[in-house]
Parts: structure tokens; C-alpha cells; sequence
């Protein structure tokens, strides 16, 4: 606990929560500029269901879906490397093994991407308040909305979805770092993995269920005929095989704590 | 009869071809303070992080306080400084080491302010560590070493970045550390550090470790 308390001073900082504030600021900016005279809508919760619905092609949309996750990843990404290379000197001597500071440091990462999403959300459901007012409050079309989105429920799927499969992607971008070493490769596979898993639904891809991105999207379970169920079971799984195969690597690779061939 | 706090049996580290480490045997006793010299590049480091269980030794056996080490098992009752950049950059330097100390929860905060007056800094002082100067922060980490008073201190170039007078008061704390018990190992540059302080030296050559007479002054 007292571990975790450590890497919170960390990663809750006042800057990190202006880059939250700035990110789903303009996503709740962006998708009011979108809205055209029949498409405003009852309430917040209808809008945040609609903005994060999910995106099943390439271009703006994807960029969009984009935009309000790569701060995330670039956060988490230098809270790594600088664990990694240099807060460890101090922290290993007195955790006694590797394995507890591995716990605690899954732990609060873990809990910085639910609050990374839960401000997030607030934030874009406040700039989204905050900028129609100045819009007419002439009466919305719900029967435009897909079905998806007339469900409140829904908005509660989408956090926990994301959440999860932030921290999928947060394993296995870890994951990628302890084994190249490098934290553009692992940015760039988890962007690669988000990219491809929307391509994937863009041109039916026959596996793309399995995908994670897919499973994080309402847009992917609706065009897929995905169960809520199914998909959590889904994180679940692979969240432990992720979390064996770094626990795996830190095991076998003995020279993973210091790296010796930049010395050399 | 004297304890033993460190040794090390044929402890090798090869990394591709080269020998980093080389056969090294090792006993240090309680107390002692112990001088490592040599090049850049000689192994000296190489050896202090086999020590502090950060590298896998690819043969060989270390025990710290008759534990043995191994790989991604740290030992306990030990204070290490390298030279790496380790704190929380916007938090000032008390807040920095009470969270290190409230990881073990051994300490006081009157302990840690003791300590930080102890090697020059103010305790109260609220400026982040990132605007601190490169002699600062070496004592900062000198203090995060100290402050849980370990018994046995690795200490990679201590004297690096301080001035005159903070070689000379860096100084009279590792002789007033080793009267309290401490066993400190030192690497340092300055040949005068290491001649004024340690009861034995080692110089360290492409891996190899020869025990060096201490000369006198």
C-alpha cells in the first residue's frame, strides 16, 4: 500500500490532470462542432453514449477515437520509463523483491486509467453542457439515435470496457518495453493495435471479435452481435496472460533490471 | 572474532564476449570502510550492482549478511547510491525521502529531517528537487542512502558533484557512520578519498579485482 502510495505522487500530479482536462475538453468541443440542426439531443449521458460509441472506419472518426487515448498511453509511457531507469535505485532496496514493486506498480496503473476515464468522461460531459447552451434547445430526434445509445446502462459498459482494455493495452505495451527496451516500439504497437483492430470491423474481418479494441467499442458489439458478458471474460483472460507472460520475463530475463549493453 | 558482512565466491559476469567480472573473491568485515579503484569501465559499478542483486551474476555466489543474494531479491539492511537520477522531480526533498522511508515505515520524520541536516541540506526547504543543483541532489541521495541507518552502504562515486567543502563533510560522515558499525564500500575517483578513509582498497582492472596495500601518508 505504502509502495503504491509512492507511485501515486507520481502519476496524480496537477499536470496530468490538465492534460485529462484538455484531451476530453476538446472531444466534447469536437463533437458539438459536428452537430448539425435536426442532432441535439436530451441529455449528456445520450451525447457521451454517442461520442463514445466507437468508430468502425479509418480517417477523422478513428483520429477522433484516437485523440482521447494516445495522452493516455504517452502518460503511462513515461511513468514507465522513468520507474524502469531511474526511480528503481531507491524503490528495489527496500521492497525486497521485484515482484512486490511489480503489484504495486500494475496496481496504480491500473487505478490512474479508471481515473484517467472517470474525469475524462466528467469532462466532456461538462464541455458538452458547457457549449450547448449556446446552441438551440429545440427538441432532439431520438428516433435518429441508434438503439444502443437510448440505454443510460450502456454509458456504464463503456467505461468499464474502456478501462479494461486501456489496461490490456497498457500490459502489453509494458510488456513490449521489457523486452526491446524502447518505448516507441511499444506505442507504436499498441496504436498499431487499436488501428488494425478498426480495420478490422471495417472490412468484417472474420477474426475480428477477438480483437480488443473491437471488445471495447459498443459499436463492435453492436455490428458484431458481441454479449457485455463475453467481453469482460474476455479482459480478464488476457489481462492474466499478459500478467504471467511480464512476470515470465522478469523471471528469465536476468538482465532486465539493469541494462548492461548500454554500459558497454 | 570479526563478522562478516559481505562475500563473494567466484563471482564472474560475461556479457557477449567481454568479462565484465572475473572470478572475484571477496570478504568484507564489519565496519570497514572498503575503497574500490580503477578506470571507467573497469567493473567497479559492474561489481556494485551484482552486490546490490540489480545484475545476475552469470557464475559465482554473493552473500549479504549471511543471506544469499539472488537475481530480483534485494538485500535487506542495505543503502545504496548511484549515479542515476531517482527522485520524484516536483516534490521537494523531504517529501521525497519520507515517501522512500514510508515504503519500509522504519522511520520518523524527525529522523528524516535529522538526516537530511545531517549531510548539508535544510529539511525545510521547499523547493522541488528538480531545481536543485547537481551537489544537492547528491546529498539528497546520500541521505535517502543513511537514513534508515543500514548496516552496509554501496556508495558508486559519492563524491561526485560536491564542492571542497562537501568532499570534507561527506567525509567525516562516512568516519562517523563506520564508528556507529556501518560497513561502507566506496568508489571514488579521488585517490585521496580513498586513501583517507578506507582501512582496505581494491583495485578493480578490466573485470579483475587485486587487493592494494594501503599506503602510508
Amino acid at each position: 500500500m505504502k509502495l503504491i502510495k509512492y507511485f501515486g505522487y507520481y502519476l496524480f500530479t496537477w499536470k496530468h490532470l490538465i492534460v485529462i482536462f484538455i484531451v476530453f475538453g476538446l472531444q466534447g468541443a469536437l463533437f458539438i462542432s459536428s452537430y448539425s440542426g435536426e442532432t441535439v439531443f436530451h441529455t449528456v449521458i445520450t451525447e457521451l453514449i454517442l461520442k463514445f460509441y466507437g468508430v468502425d472506419r479509418p480517417g477523422i472518426e478513428l483520429f477522433s477515437w484516437l485523440l482521447h487515448q494516445l495522452p493516455l498511453y504517452a502518460l503511462l509511457g513515461v511513468f514507465i520509463y522513468q520507474q524502469w531507469n531511474h526511480h528503481f535505485i531507491y524503490v528495489f532496496p527496500r521492497v525486497e523483491t521485484i515482484y512486490r514493486w511489480l503489484h504495486a506498480f500494475l496496481c496504480i496503473s491500473f487505478i490512474f486509467i479508471g481515473i484517467y476515464f472517470f474525469v475524462g468522461f466528467c469532462t466532456t460531459g461538462v464541455s458538452l453542457l458547457g457549449i450547448k447552451k449556446w446552441f438551440l434547445a429545440h427538441d432532439q430526434l431520438l428516433s435518429i439515435l441508434p438503439l444502443f445509445a437510448q440505454n443510460p446502462l450502456h454509458m456504464i459498459h463503456i467505461f468499464f470496457l474502456m478501462w479494461l482494455h486501456a489496461f490490456l493495452l497498457f500490459l502489453m505495451y509494458f510488456m513490449i518495453f521489457l523486452l526491446s527496451w524502447n518505448l516507441v516500439i511499444g506505442m507504436i504497437s499498441v496504436i498499431g493495435m487499436i488501428y488494425f483492430s478498426v480495420i478490422g470491423l471495417y472490412i468484417d474481418f472474420p477474426w475480428a471479435a477477438y480483437f480488443p479494441t473491437v471488445r471495447s467499442m459498443i459499436k463492435g458489439h453492436e455490428k458484431l452481435h458481441l454479449s457485455f458478458a463475453y467481453s469482460y471474460l474476455f479482459f480478464a483472460f488476457f489481462i492474466v496472460v499478459l500478467y504471467i507472460g511480464i512476470r515470465l520475463i522478469l523471471k528469465y530475463n536476468k538482465d532486465i533490471i539493469w541494462k548492461i549493453k548500454n554500459e558497454i | 572474532m570479526e563478522k562478516i558482512v559481505l562475500q563473494t565466491k567466484q563471482l564472474s559476469k560475461k556479457f557477449k564476449k567481454n568479462d565484465l567480472l572475473n572470478d572475484i573473491q571477496l570478504t568484507i568485515n564489519e565496519g570497514q570502510i572498503v575503497g574500490f579503484i580503477g578506470r571507467n569501465g573497469s567493473g567497479k559499478s559492474m561489481l556494485f550492482k551484482c552486490l546490490c542483486g540489480f545484475i545476475q551474476p552469470t557464475s559465482g555466489k554473493i552473500w549479504v549478511f549471511e543471506e544469499e543474494i539472488k537475481y530480483g531479491k534485494f538485500p535487506k539492511n542495505l543503502g545504496i547510491l548511484f549515479d542515476k537520477p531517482g527522485f520524484i522531480p516536483h516534490l521537494s526533498g523531504f517529501k521525497n525521502l519520507k515517501l522512500l522511508a514510508s515504503i519500509q515505515n522504519k522511520i520518523s520524520d524527525i529522523s528524516i529531517k535529522q538526516t537530511i541536516s545531517q549531510v548539508g541540506l535544510n529539511p525545510e526547504d521547499p523547493k522541488p528537487v528538480k531545481k536543485y543543483s547537481l551537489g544537492m541532489k547528491q546529498r539528497l541521495a546520500l541521505a535517502q542512502a543513511i537514513m534508515e541507518k543500514p548496516k552496509l552502504l554501496i556508495l558508486d562515486e559519492p563524491m561526485n558533484g560536491l564542492d571542497e567543502e562537501g568532499v570534507n563533510d561527506m567525509r567525516q560522515l562516512f568516519l562517523h557512520l563506520q564508528q556507529e558499525g556501518t560497513t561502507i564500500l566506496l568508489s571514488s575517483h579521488h585517490s585521496e578519498d580513498i586513501q583517507i578513509l578506507c582501512n582496505e582498497i581494491y583495485k578493480m582492472d578490466k573485470g579483475i579485482l587485486t587487493k592494494q596495500e594501503k599506503p602510508v601518508i
